[in-house]
This record gives C-alpha cells, sequence and structure tokens, in this order.
C-alpha cells in the first residue's frame, strides 16, 4: 500500500481540497476555506480540555495520534501513516441549523403557544401575547445557544462532537467503528440546503447527530466517514500498514463520483439496484396499516352520519311508513362503503408516496449501500456493505393475495432496531432481485457472489416434521382444549343458583356455545395447518434462511457470517419429541434468528455448518 | 446421520446443590409465611378458601422444586472453555444449551451474591455483540472461576476486529 499516495480529495471542483501534499498543514490557518471558522488558539486550547482531557493541544508527538488515550485497542489500528496534529479544526454546524431548528421547535410549541394567544376563545388579550412572546424568545435564545455551542471535528482517528453551553458534552466515535450515515432534510430543509446527519457506530443503538450541515459537506462527510471506516478495517484485516490517507478537510468529493481512500486509488462507481416506480403503487392499498387508519376514520364518520340519517328517518316515519327507512340505510351503508373505499385508496397511496417517492437504492464500489426516498422530508441511508447481515422479506396477508412483498435490510450499527426498510410494498419479483442484489458481496473466501448466486430468497425450506406439526396443533387448541371444552362439561353439574346459572339455562348457550367451539377449532387447526406448512430452515453457501408464517409469510435471511453464538432450548415436551427451539444471535438487526421446534440433529447440524469451529471439539 | 453434539466436559460445584437448595428453601420459607400470614390476618372474604387452595399449591410446588430440583440441576449443569469457544449446558425441566465462539465474545464478568459467598462460589458470565446470546456458568468454585475468568480474558483480548 503506497503511503504517499495523495489524497483522492484534490478535484479540481472541490471546495475544500486540501493543501498540497508535503505542505505541514499544521497551525497554517490560512489553509482553510474561510467557513471552516478556526477558533483562535486559546480557545480551543481551553475547549480541548475540558473535552477530551488532552493534556497538550498543540500538535501531539507524532507516536501518541489524537485519541490514543481513549481506547485500550487503538494499538490494533497502528497503520496511521501520521499523527492528526494540525486538523484540530472545530467546525460549526451551518447556520441554517437555527431556522430550521427553530421550526422544528414550533412544531411542538404550536399548541401551546395558540392556547396562550387565544386562551379559552377569549380572543388576543395581552398577557397571552406577552407569554407567548417571552416563548418564542426563549426558544430562539435556545436554539441560538445550541447553534453556537455545537461544534464538531474529523481526523484520522476520531469524530468528535461538541455539545452544551453550560454542561459540556464531548462524543467521540472512532473512525473503524462508523457504521452508516443518514441524510435527513425537511422541506425547509432542503429549501436552505442543509440536511440532518446521523451516525450510527458500533453496537450503540444511539446515534450522534449533527442538527444540519450544508448538504455539500454533509456529502462530504459521509463519504469520508465510510470509506474511512472501511479503509481502516481493510487495512487492519490485512495486517499491512499505510492504508489510511490523510483526509486534507475531508477527503471527500461530490456525491457520485466516489474517491477511494483505502489506497486503492480507483473512482468508486455506483450501481443502481432499485428506483421507485408509479406502478408499485398499485400494492400501496394493501397494506393493513393504512385500512386501520381508515377504518377508524371512516368509522366514526359513518357514526355521525347514520346518527343524522336517523335522526331524520324518525320525523318522516310517521309520514311516509317504513320504505323510506329501508331506502335510507341502504343509501347510507353504500355511501359509508365507497367513502371508507376511496378514503383509503387516497390515504394509502398518498402515505406511500409520501414515504417511498424518489426511492433509489444504490451500491457503490467503495462498500457501501445508500437509500434515497421521500417526497418532502428526504432521508437517504448509507450502510457499509461488510456490515449488511441479511435480508428480511415479508408478504403480509393482503399484499400476498396479490403478489406484493416488502423487504428490509438488517446490519449492524444502524440504530434502534437493527433493520432499514428497504422496499415499500412492490412486486414480488422486484424485492427478491433487489433482497439477492443486497445479499450479494464478496465472501470470506474473496470470491464475489453475484445476485445469481443468491439463492436464500427463493430457496424452499425444509420443513420441521410430524412431531413439530403435532405440537403446533396442540399448542394452538390449547385454549379450546383446557378452557372451553372443561367449561362446558363442569358447568351443568355445577350445583344451581350461581352466577353461571341463567346463562347455562338459556336457551341457545349450549347451541351456540359448541357451534362457537368447532368454528374455533377447525379454524385453529387450519391456522397450524398452515402454520406448518409455512414454517421451514434451509442454509445456503452464504446464508440460514427460516420462514414463519400463516396468512403472511416472513422469510428472515441471515449471513453465515452473522452468527455470533447459538442457543439451544427444548422445553420438556420438546425433549419428548427431540425438537428444539434453535436461536442463533447475531449483532444486527433483531439480534436473534429463532428456528422454533426444529428437530434437534437438524438443528445441531446447521450449528455445526455454519460455525465449524466452535463445534471442533464438542 | 443423525447429528450429535456431545455434553460440556465439566460440572459445577458440588457446592451448588446446597447452595440451590438453601435458595430455594428461603423462598420456600418466605411463600409459608405469606400464605400464614393471609390466612390469619385478614378477615372471612368469599374467596378466602380458593386463595388460600392457590397460596396451598405454590407451597408444594415449591417444596417439590426446593427437594427435587437441586439434584436435577447439578446433573445438567455443566461446562466446557476451550480455546474456540464457550460452550454450557444448564436447565431443570428445560435444557438449554448455549454455544458462542471466542471470537465473538466482548465481556467476560463474574457475580457473587451474597449466598454464593457464603458457599464461595461465583458465576460467569460471558457476552457477545447480540443481546439474545449472553452464556452464564453457574455456581463454580470461586477460585475456578477466577481462573476461567483470566484465561477467557487472555484468549480473548488476543482477538481484534469487533467482534460483530
Amino acid at each position: 500500500m503506497s503511503d504517499e499516495r495523495q489524497p483522492e480529495g484534490d478535484k479540481p471542483f472541490d471546495p475544500y481540497a486540501p493543501p498540497p501534499p508535503g505542505q505541514d498543514q499544521r497551525g497554517v490557518s490560512g489553509q482553510f476555506p474561510p467557513h471552516f471558522e478556526r477558533p483562535a488558539a486559546g480557545e480551543r486550547g481551553v475547549e480541548a480540555q475540558t473535552g477530551n482531557g488532552h493534556p497538550n493541544f498543540g500538535p501531539p508527538p507524532p507516536a501518541q495520534p489524537a485519541g490514543a488515550d481513549h481506547h485500550e485497542s487503538q494499538q490494533a489500528h497502528e497503520p496511521f501513516p501520521e499523527p492528526s496534529g494540525g486538523e484540530e479544526e472545530w467546525e460549526r454546524l451551518s447556520l441554517w441549523t437555527i431556522p430550521v431548528s427553530a421550526l422544528q421547535g414550533l412544531r411542538y410549541l404550536a399548541f401551546p403557544l395558540l392556547f396562550a394567544l387565544f386562551g379559552f376563545g377569549s380572543g388576543l388579550d395581552i398577557t397571552g401575547l406577552g407569554i407567548a412572546g417571552v416563548v418564542v424568545v426563549v426558544g430562539a435564545i435556545a436554539v441560538t445557544a445550541a447553534w453556537i455551542s455545537t461544534r464538531y471535528r474529523v481526523d484520522d482517528v476520531q469524530l468528535q462532537v461538541r455539545k452544551g453551553l453550560l454542561s459540556r458534552n464531548l462524543q467521540t466515535v472512532r473512525l473503524d467503528r462508523v457504521r452508516s450515515v443518514d441524510l435527513e432534510a425537511g422541506l425547509l430543509s432542503r429549501a436552505l440546503k442543509v440536511t440532518k446527519v446521523e451516525i450510527g457506530t458500533g453496537v450503540d443503538n444511539d446515534k450522534i447527530t449533527l442538527a444540519s450541515l450544508a448538504v455539500p459537506k454533509a456529502n462530504e462527510l459521509r463519504h469520508f466517514l465510510l470509506n474511512r471506516a472501511s479503509a481502516v478495517q481493510s487495512a487492519t484485516a490485512k495486517a499491512s500498514g499505510g492504508a489510511a490517507v490523510r483526509p486534507g478537510v475531508f477527503g471527500g468529493t461530490d456525491e457520485g463520483t466516489g474517491s477511494a481512500v483505502d489506497g486503492f486509488s480507483e473512482p468508486a462507481t455506483e450501481t443502481e439496484l432499485a428506483r421507485f416506480k408509479a406502478s408499485w403503487l398499485r400494492f400501496a392499498p394493501f397494506s393493513l396499516a393504512s385500512l386501520v387508519v381508515v377504518a377508524a376514520v371512516g368509522g366514526v364518520g359513518s357514526q355521525a352520519f347514520s346518527e343524522v340519517e336517523v335522526s331524520i328517518d324518525t320525523t318522516t316515519l310517521e309520514q311516509t311508513g317504513q320504505q323510506v327507512l329501508e331506502q335510507s340505510l341502504t343509501v347510507a351503508i353504500v355511501l359509508g362503503t365507497i367513502t371508507i373505499i376511496v378514503g383509503w385508496l387516497l390515504l394509502s397511496t398518498i402515505t406511500y408516496v409520501i414515504r417511498w417517492f424518489g426511492l433509489r437504492l444504490v451500491r457503490s464500489s467503495s462498500g457501501t449501500i445508500r437509500l434515497t426516498r421521500g417526497l418532502f422530508t428526504t432521508k437517504s441511508t448509507t450502510i457499509e456493505e461488510s456490515k449488511v447481515r441479511g435480508v428480511v422479506m415479508t408478504q403480509p396477508s393482503l399484499l400476498r393475495l396479490v403478489g406484493g412483498a416488502e423487504l428490509s435490510t438488517i446490519a449492524t450499527g444502524v440504530g434502534q432496531g437493527g433493520s432499514v426498510a428497504t422496499l415499500p410494498p412492490s412486486p414480488k419479483a422486484t424485492v427478491l432481485s433487489v433482497g439477492a442484489e443486497v445479499l450479494a458481496r464478496e465472501t470470506v473466501e474473496g470470491q464475489t457472489a453475484t445476485s445469481e448466486d443468491i439463492t436464500a430468497l427463493v430457496v424452499p425450506t425444509q420443513r420441521h416434521g410430524f412431531a413439530a406439526a403435532r405440537r403446533l396443533h396442540l399448542q394452538n387448541q390449547w385454549f379450546p382444549i383446557f378452557v372451553v371444552l372443561p367449561a362446558l362439561i363442569i358447568l351443568p353439574l355445577l350445583p344451581d343458583g350461581g352466577w353461571y346459572s341463567p346463562l347455562v339455562n338459556a336457551d341457545w348457550f349450549f347451541p351456540v356455545v359448541t357451534t362457537l367451539l368447532a368454528v374455533m377449532v377447525v379454524w385453529l387447526a387450519f391456522m397450524a395447518f398452515l402454520g406448518h406448512r409455512i414454517r421451514g430452515n434451509a442454509l445456503t453457501d452464504q446464508h440460514l434462511v427460516s420462514t414463519t408464517g400463516t396468512l403472511s409469510i416472513k422469510r428472515e435471511v441471515l449471513e453465515r457470517a452473522g452468527v455470533i453464538g447459538w442457543v439451544i432450548h427444548q422445553s420438556f415436551f420438546q425433549r419428548r419429541n427431540n425438537l428444539c427451539n434453535l436461536v442463533a444471535t447475531t449483532a444486527a438487526g433483531s439480534e436473534k434468528l429463532s428456528i422454533n421446534d426444529v428437530p434437534l440433529d437438524r438443528a445441531i447440524g446447521l450449528a455445526r455448518e455454519i460455525t465449524p469451529e466452535p463445534f471442533a471439539r464438542f | 446421520m443423525i447429528e450429535t453434539v456431545r455434553e460440556p466436559a465439566f460440572q459445577v460445584s458440588p457446592k451448588a446443590k446446597i447452595y440451590w437448595a438453601v435458595g430455594d428453601a428461603i423462598f420456600l420459607v418466605i411463600l409459608i409465611v405469606a400464605t400464614a400470614l393471609g390466612y390469619f390476618l385478614t378477615p372471612d372474604w368469599s374467596w378466602k378458601g380458593w386463595a388460600l387452595a392457590g397460596a396451598l399449591t405454590l407451597v408444594t410446588l415449591q417444596l417439590v422444586n426446593t427437594i427435587a430440583s437441586p439434584r436435577i440441576r447439578y446433573r445438567v449443569a455443566r461446562w466446557e472453555v476451550t480455546m474456540e469457544a464457550i460452550y454450557t449446558r444448564s436447565g431443570w425441566i428445560s435444557r438449554e444449551l448455549r454455544i458462542a465462539p471466542l471470537s465473538r465474545v466482548q465481556t467476560v464478568d463474574s457475580q457473587r451474591g451474597p449466598l454464593m459467598r457464603l458457599f464461595g462460589l461465583a458465576n460467569i458470565t460471558v457476552t457477545t455483540a447480540s443481546a439474545a446470546g449472553p452464556i452464564t456458568i453457574e455456581a463454580l468454585d470461586e477460585d475456578i472461576a477466577e481462573q476461567v475468568v483470566a484465561d477467557l480474558a487472555r484468549i480473548t483480548s488476543e482477538d481484534e476486529g469487533d467482534a460483530t
């Protein structure tokens, strides 16, 4: 690896281009573009001392890069060509942060403010106006203070974010722990050309947030962070020194052209894996989430509507009789149904468009996958490809009926939940091909698996056998067998006169309850039948696959290399049937993949095959 | 071919039986006292008979648990640490095997409760990057536990990477 390679960043158009190599940046404030406001030296020193306790804030001695004092495994990542001495530039957020966060604050304050202004419907008064004024002023001060006090800096080793005016708060992340970078911009942010940056790290669920950065700057930061992270990792993996290249200010370039900071100076190329298609909109109404919303709204609406109808009816009833009542009822029902359907179509389509419009899934040859989407608020999530551990394909019942599916990607370090919704309800064929593309990447052996090699999303899964099916049926019938049936037998035997007597003695009781019981038993048996038919597991060259579901289907695919442990649990009854619950633990997604009621020897076989090393001696 | 996995090599401390029995017995006494207090100190109410029956069932179950479980738990509980993996078996009515490659281990802790200290026992818990995967070796002799923690710390620190 060539230590002396020039930073990829000096492209002609790059406004943040680093100084020519060989010219030391340390302490040459003139090198920095004017907007990288460089605080006075003295101030910096003080801040840094309160921050990370670095005793000496001049350029530290070469042997001790900044940040070496805060992590003991620093030594493992030694090959940094230079200490990051002179680049301790604390940078500010974009000035536009102030209006953007002010607007956000206003959203929370809107109700209290309106309340203060208009009181209990008494109109404007002086006190209300005064309170509102104070709230606005305090808010403005708080927002400005947040902007003033928030600063960040990046060097070869770490990203630091400093927040807080009164209480100082310093977050430090080593660059090789950076896993994902999200950019998110609402309408105002987009108009002002700024974006929020969220940085996901290691195993922490918390992300580091930079409220607003100018878009080009944010892109650069993202580019640098992620390329840098993979560079450090490949350097560590190959255990050969000098992979890192100083970032200049950032070694970044514009989004799309990319830069190989990792020592291999080929420019990154991008492959588009998926793009929003208007035809996908036909799947929007088949998402149950929006159905629930519409049903609730429609329910309330129709209730009000029918009440109006009925009140009219009672007055007209005496005059024109039964016919009118029936007609108006029919009209009400038809109108109500139409309203609900139209509302459902509209609402589900609108939310779908707002959330997913402009979706673009891109793989960059620098080793990242980027997802961009959103109509008003645009959101871009960039994940380091090597941290992608699998995908989940779900087919909710309605969607499945019309041949649609959804896709999410599971990865480490993407924040809460560990998964990224990747495709909206869309054609199953699209989900299959995009899912395969997401899974396809360089394997451990150094071969590249193309998407055609990935069978995990289509491979038939192996069912769990007769004992598992019987167990599923018994589990499903637990309530009717052990609660309803005994109650039916015991209730008539109990002495007369208890609270249950009127119920038991009613004519309808036994016919109704036995019918309900029969329906329930048949339904549960059907569910168990489906559950067994769909439940299964499979192992491909690269992935462990599990399918579950009844009316809906979920297929979870976990990369073999993502498995970091096993739990094999057997309950008393499972032991008698030689079944077990197999849990593959992982750092990504929900942190586990469970395969329930799988035959014990199959479970052990899977575990052995996937992680032969720990099983070698057992 | 039927895939099997052999059991872990080592049993936990023989003192574990007494320790578990004492723990269960303490809980049993608490249950009995609570039942008695509830029965004698509250006035009669309509469901009191049922409540008493329920409480006595709990007491009986815990009595059985106290008598039967320590011996069975001791027979089931086994552990082994190799250069590559940590492997445990535990349970009483149910069984659980847990295995993790040492390359994925993130932290190694040992815990001693007051009762455990009385018997000179310690638990070792090994965590990985998954919340679903902590592995606990219960009730080891203190000196063995110390040795195992030291070994684990040494082996796992030799690994690079972030164990995810």
